[in-house]
């Protein structure tokens, strides 16, 4: 699925200050892509804007044929359950959840989920914390549980913020496998300041080359 | 993973929380449903109120006190008065004083006898005359359903829910156990055959069994009763009186200031009004069931408010979880369900909770309360009667609900992922 960033302006809505505005950009299906840069630099808020969870102030982002700015709130939700996999920066797992039941929740409405979760836990070679709650787990555990929760949920785009960060190499390793080794080969875009991922991706894009001024 | 599921999991491994919340409204719900049993009971006073006349004539216990024992077979065993004045009453005689004084009560209609005499359990045996049956106001007759009145000694008749409760039929042979306020006398218990059963009067008289003055007076005439009785066992304890006569002529209540004078005065019995009384109690028992509804009503809205500050903080907390869940794609729809069931499961558990407690509770409170209300055998209580409280207190779960709800429908979700 094709995702095209069409002339973005964002401006904090507090000050009204301009936080970026990026060149038209086009990702295209199945593309492997990462993007760095420094801290603070709005990378995160790229991603979310690809996500549909926040709305550009100027221009537009397509994911596939539709404009997300055209969506409603329901329908950005839809399509990010259909067709998103998402990892986020700080994991953003429900601590009061087991590892299963919270990669189950990119399963809602789907028939065995409950297998579907158990294989994804599986690949990652975790289906022995299948029980656990996720607040007992290690940070590279818990990042692992992200991932699975992405690969059970089988997206078309897959968004990960910082999945690497704090992890040691091995999980490193492991995990950013687990991500640009998905079935049906989903676009990847990846942000993150992490050098040890540059090798990993064809395309490697530096946040400050999409700023214009 | 269902919005029902979500909410179960929440509350189940939250299990402090839950618990704390769960016993802090299931307590609310207690509390407002014993008080509001209490309203109940207190005011089924009301409605049970025997029919007796417009005046009461007894030993001096004070109006209200005479009421509620005279029409609602209330408190101790009443204080006795001699039974010659209830004859020279109903004669129409005229009373003559000591001091030379005397009086000629040709105002009133009826004067009917009550001297309680026996217990058939918790019911009260009263001995009256004919006249407790056929009285000047035709809606105060007590109609009989089957047999007969109990002329003869040894006869009784039933009120209509002594009959239906225990079972009984004409002929029947019931013991009762004799009671005159003597703590210990040597009483015995002795056998009474059921020669009638009354219609139903929706009062306490159904609660009751009646036999002639003959059989009560028999019962008075125990060592005990008579060496501390001046009047030996010709007493009654009280007697209704009917001044529909006295209105007839003319005179201000039917003649009750007379009645009042003649007794008030120069006997030692005491005349109530009856509505007058009626009016008291109800302005004495008004204030205090206005209190306790008022209380009702503040603990709900105290229970409410804590339920909806617990949900308040307990989603707070939530804030960037549900915005995980809406960036997996959960809608607003599916999220307010979770927070709907919550509310909901929560509610219907202290419910639960909430009646047990009430159920345990509520007969000690009862009687910490002691005679301020109708005792428990005669105005009995079901925990039903909380279900009004249940009701508020689910509804007041759920809307607790919507403080959240309106949180999560301004949710900036890419702001709470941040953790901005």
């Amino acid at each position: 699925m094709n995702v095209r960033l069409g002339a973005l302006s964002v401006y904090l809505p507090e000050s009204r200050r301009l936080l970026f505005r990026l060149r038209p950009k086009e990702i295209v299906s199945g593309t492997q892509v990462l993007i760095q840069g420094p801290s603070g630099t709005g990378k995160t808020t790229l991603l979310h804007l690809m996500a549909g969870l926040f709305l550009p102030s100027e221009g537009y982002v397509f994911v596939g044929e539709q404009n997300l700015s055209f969506l409603s709130d329901e329908a950005r939700g839809r399509l990010r359950r259909q067709n998103f996999g998402i990892v986020f920066q700080s994991l953003n797992l429900l601590p009061h959840l087991t590892a299963l039941e919270n990669v189950m929740l990119s399963l809602r409405g789907h028939a065995e989920a409950k297998t579907k979760a158990t294989t994804a836990l599986s690949q990652l070679g975790m289906e022995s914390f299948a029980g656990q709650r996720t607040a007992q787990l290690s940070l590279g555990e818990q990042q692992r549980i992200a991932v699975a929760r992405v690969l059970a949920a089988t997206p078309s785009v897959v968004l990960a913020d910082e999945p690497t960060s704090g992890l040691d190499e091995v999980n490193a390793t492991a995990v950013i496998s687990a991500l640009l080794d998905l079935p049906k080969k989903p676009t990847v875009v990846v942000v993150s300041h992490d050098h040890r991922l540059r090798d990993r991706f064809k395309e490697v894009v530096d946040f400050q080359d999409l700023v214009t001024s | 993973m269902s919005s029902f599921r979500l909410a179960v999991l929440n509350l189940v491994r939250h299990r402090l929380s839950s618990g704390v919340a769960l016993v802090s409204i299931g307590l609310s719900i207690a509390c407002a449903g014993i008080l509001l049993r209490l309203y109940e009971v207190s005011s089924s006073r009301f409605s049970s109120l025997a029919h007796g006349g417009q005046a009461i004539v007894g030993a001096k216990t004070g109006g209200i006190e005479m009421l509620l024992g005279a029409l609602h077979s209330e408190g101790d065993f009443p204080g006795v008065i001699p039974k010659v004045l209830y004859q020279s009453l109903k004669a129409g005689a005229t009373v003559k004083f000591s001091d030379g004084a005397q009086e000629a009560p040709n105002y009133l209609q009826a004067v009917i006898p009550l001297l309680y005499f026996a217990k058939f359990e918790e019911y009260r045996v009263i001995g009256t005359d004919e006249g407790f049956l056929k009285r000047p106001v035709d809606e105060d007759s007590m109609l009989l359903k089957e047999g007969t009145w109990a002329a003869k000694m040894g006869q009784v008749v039933l009120g209509a829910e002594v009959a239906r409760v225990k079972r009984l039929k004409v002929g029947d042979n019931i013991v009762v156990d004799r009671w005159n306020g003597i703590a210990d006398d040597g009483t015995s218990s002795f056998s009474l055959q059921v020669s009638g059963i009354f219609s139903p009067t929706g009062t306490v008289w159904d609660r009751a069994l009646f036999s002639n003055l003959d059989q009560a007076q028999e019962s008075f005439r125990t060592p005990g009763f008579l060496s501390q009785s001046i009047w030996k066992s010709e007493v009654v304890n009280y007697f209704l009186v009917y001044l529909d006569k006295g209105l007839d002529k003319g005179l201000d209540k039917g003649g009750f200031a007379q009645l009042g004078n003649l007794i008030n005065r120069r006997t030692v019995a005491e005349a109530i009004w009856v509505p007058d009384e009626i009016r008291r109690l109800k302005e004495l028992t008004g204030t205090g069931r206005e209190l306790g509804l008022l209380m009702t009503m503040l603990i709900l809205i105290l229970g409410g408010l804590a339920v909806a500050s617990m949900m308040v903080t307990r989603f707070e907390a939530l804030s960037v979880q549900l915005a995980v869940l809406r960036a997996l794609g959960y809608g607003r729809a599916a999220i307010a369900g979770w927070l709907l069931w919550e509310g909901a499961l929560l509610g219907i558990a202290a419910c639960v909770v909430g009646a047990l407690l009430d159920w345990v509770g509520f007969p000690s409170v009862r009687a910490l309360l002691g005679e301020a209300l109708p005792p428990a055998s005669m105005v009995t209580s079901s925990i039903v009667t909380s279900a009004p409280v249940w009701g508020i207190a689910m509804i007041a779960t759920v809307l607790a609900v919507f403080i959240p709800l309106m949180r999560l429908y301004s949710q900036d979700i890419h702001r709470s992922l941040k953790g901005l």
